[in-house]
């Protein structure tokens, strides 16, 4: 399969796995209803389903999960690592603890305050990791420092929701530690779309030169790359691409590991090539998620993060576990 | 073209890196960089590029700074292949080639057919076409060797700078990558390139540059350049040597 096949079998899988999303749940709507709610032409009760529950949910979970997939698809491109990712450098984190922030000032009601103080933590914290890229060649620092700054935002975030002003300040944090997509309205998606899209076409813009990174940084300067300028680029890109989706959804981790890990050898390892397939792939993979979520009958409704790290923090290991140039 | 370095001082902080090095690079001749660990070589090369930015002097390329160019045209002109052969990913032999014509913007997937063609020839030309769909981490040290030159041939450069192209190979690897470098320059390339072995350097440098504490201190041919007063100066190392032989004898 060559990579243009691979991005129309993905783009088609996705496309369908949204009509799931919007046909199954507690009322199933048939195909034909779910048109007619889209279209204007069914009864009032679907439009209200479809308009205001579903497709807000659905494209949530796409936008997040495109968001992340690419990021961590850049991230591992610029850095020359598998195991990169928002979440495991702690860029999710940072930016869940500036939405938190927000939350517990109680300034959340001002429009843009939430994504923008994410996006704010996202770029903070993928700056610091790229800087200390720059000092460190070893893969495992690098890593290392990543957990310490997730650790750090989750310790601030836990100090934040100890002293939480009340219940309702407090239930608010948790929902953003734990990651959903639930409950959120058109509204609220076009408060972050404009940074995820902005994000996104910063990182499909300077996707080339990650190839070249393949070589190392010297080489790749050697191939004529501006390696600052592609530093720069992958981390305002994932900064804001990971921001907009922690504002959108919280943290969900392991998404931007995981997709990247599987469309690799479609696309012969390239990593500029990983980029496209990956954010199809994230998106996907949480589109679906989010359908076992709201299928699955638990006592309350289970957070996506949640689902998403049970299922990629197995996969992280087992990623770590065939690197053989971790020592590196 | 001719490239012509002049007076180039190189510093990172107040450490002197290069200091006031001139040479010219010919089409057709292969320059071999030699001297002992720390002298500078890397410096240089990296500063030849443009790498690293000049204290003071500079190098031109006929007429034109070097340090005008952007880095994608200063890319089509020279070809570097740095000491470190770092692979982050296992790309396939023909794939790794194909990142030589990133700067005359081929991209993996869609190379025009000036593209492909390049590194057909790249890979023929290093005897690789039997190797191009192989994992390029499941080489041997001298087929990898073979893959970055090939990379470097793909460009398409007039130039080529290679800092220490054969370390780590056996004898005969070694050999087979000098005699790759060796035919680029017979075909009208001009190279530069940082050797560490007497011996080879003496046997494939058209000219020899000496370098010692960041200065260069000799620079001509091999015959004009080596003996054993230089060596001894140079390497601290007691040799014999008749005409482009060396045989070392000891520590001076």
């Amino acid at each position: 399969m060559r990579p243009w096949q691979l991005n129309s079998v993905l783009s088609l899988a996705t496309c369908l796995a949204v009509l799931g999303a919007l046909m199954l749940g507690p009322t199933s709507l048939s195909f034909g209803r779910v048109l007619g709610a889209l279209f204007g032409q069914g009864s009032v009760e679907d439009a209200i389903i479809i308009w205001q529950i579903r497709l807000p949910r659905g494209i949530a979970a796409l936008m997040v999960g495109s968001a992340l997939g690419a990021s961590g698809a850049a991230l591992q491109g610029l850095l020359r690592n598998p195991l990169a990712e928002p979440g495991v450098l702690g860029v999710s984190a940072s930016a869940a603890l500036g939405a938190t922030l927000v939350l517990y000032l109680g300034l959340a009601g001002l429009a843009l305050m939430v994504p923008l103080a994410a996006i704010f933590g996202a770029l903070l914290a993928t700056a610091l990791i790229a800087l200390a890229a720059l000092q460190t060649r070893s893969v495992v620092t690098l890593i290392l420092i990543g957990v310490g700054l997730s650790s750090f935002a989750g310790a601030v975030m836990s100090l934040l929701m100890n002293f939480a002003p009340h219940p309702f300040a407090l239930s608010d944090m948790v929902n953003w530690m734990l990651g959903s997509v639930a409950n959120r309205s058109l509204s609220d998606l076009s408060l972050s779309a404009p940074f995820i899209l902005l994000g996104l076409s910063i990182l499909m813009i300077t996707r080339r030169g990650l190839s070249a990174l393949t070589l190392g940084e010297e080489a790749a300067s050697g191939l004529g790359l501006d390696v600052r300028r592609q530093r720069v680029g992958v981390v305002f890109g994932a900064g804001l691409a990971t921001g907009g989706a922690v504002a959108l959804a919280g943290a969900i981790g392991f998404v931007g590991i995981v997709a990247p890990h599987i469309v690799r050898p479609w696309v012969r390892h390239d990593a500029a090539q990983t980029l496209f397939p990956a954010a199809l792939l994230g998106g996907l993979i949480l589109v679906l998620a989010d359908i076992g979520v709201r299928l699955l009958p638990t006592m309350s409704e289970l957070r996506l993060g949640v689902v998403a790290a049970l299922i990629g923090a197995p996969v992280f290991v087992w990623i770590a576990m065939r690197q053989r140039s971790l020592t590196g | 073209m001719t490239i012509t370095v002049e007076h180039l001082s190189l510093k990172v902080g107040q450490t002197d890196l290069v200091k006031a090095a001139s040479f010219d690079l010919h089409p057709g001749h292969l320059t071999v960089l030699i001297g002992p660990n720390g002298a500078g070589k890397t410096s240089l090369l990296r500063g030849v590029l443009g790498l690293l930015s000049p204290a003071a002097g500079e190098v031109r390329l006929d007429d034109v700074s070097l340090h005008t160019l952007s880095a994608r045209a200063r890319a089509r002109r020279i070809a570097y292949l740095p000491q470190g052969r770092e692979l982050a990913w296992p790309n396939r032999v023909e794939d790794i080639v194909a990142l030589g014509r990133f700067a005359h913007g081929g991209a993996l997937g869609s190379l025009s057919d000036l593209d492909q063609s390049a590194v057909m020839q790249a890979l023929a030309a290093c005897d690789l076409e039997h190797l191009a769909d192989r994992r390029a981490d499941t080489l041997s040290g001298g087929e990898q060797a073979r893959m970055h030159f090939a990379r470097a041939l793909a460009a398409q450069t007039p130039y080529l700078i290679a800092d220490e192209p054969v370390a780590g190979l056996d004898p005969r690897q070694q050999l087979r990558t000098l005699d790759l470098i060796q035919r680029y320059t017979q075909n009208g390339g001009g190279a530069l390139i940082v050797l560490h072995d007497l011996a080879l350097a003496a046997k494939y440098a058209d000219h020899l540059i000496w370098m010692q504490m960041g200065e260069i201190v000799a620079q001509g041919s091999v015959e004009s350049t080596l003996n054993a007063a230089r060596l001894s100066e140079v390497f601290g190392i007691e040799c014999r040597v008749s005409e482009r032989q060396i045989m070392i004898l000891g520590p001076a």
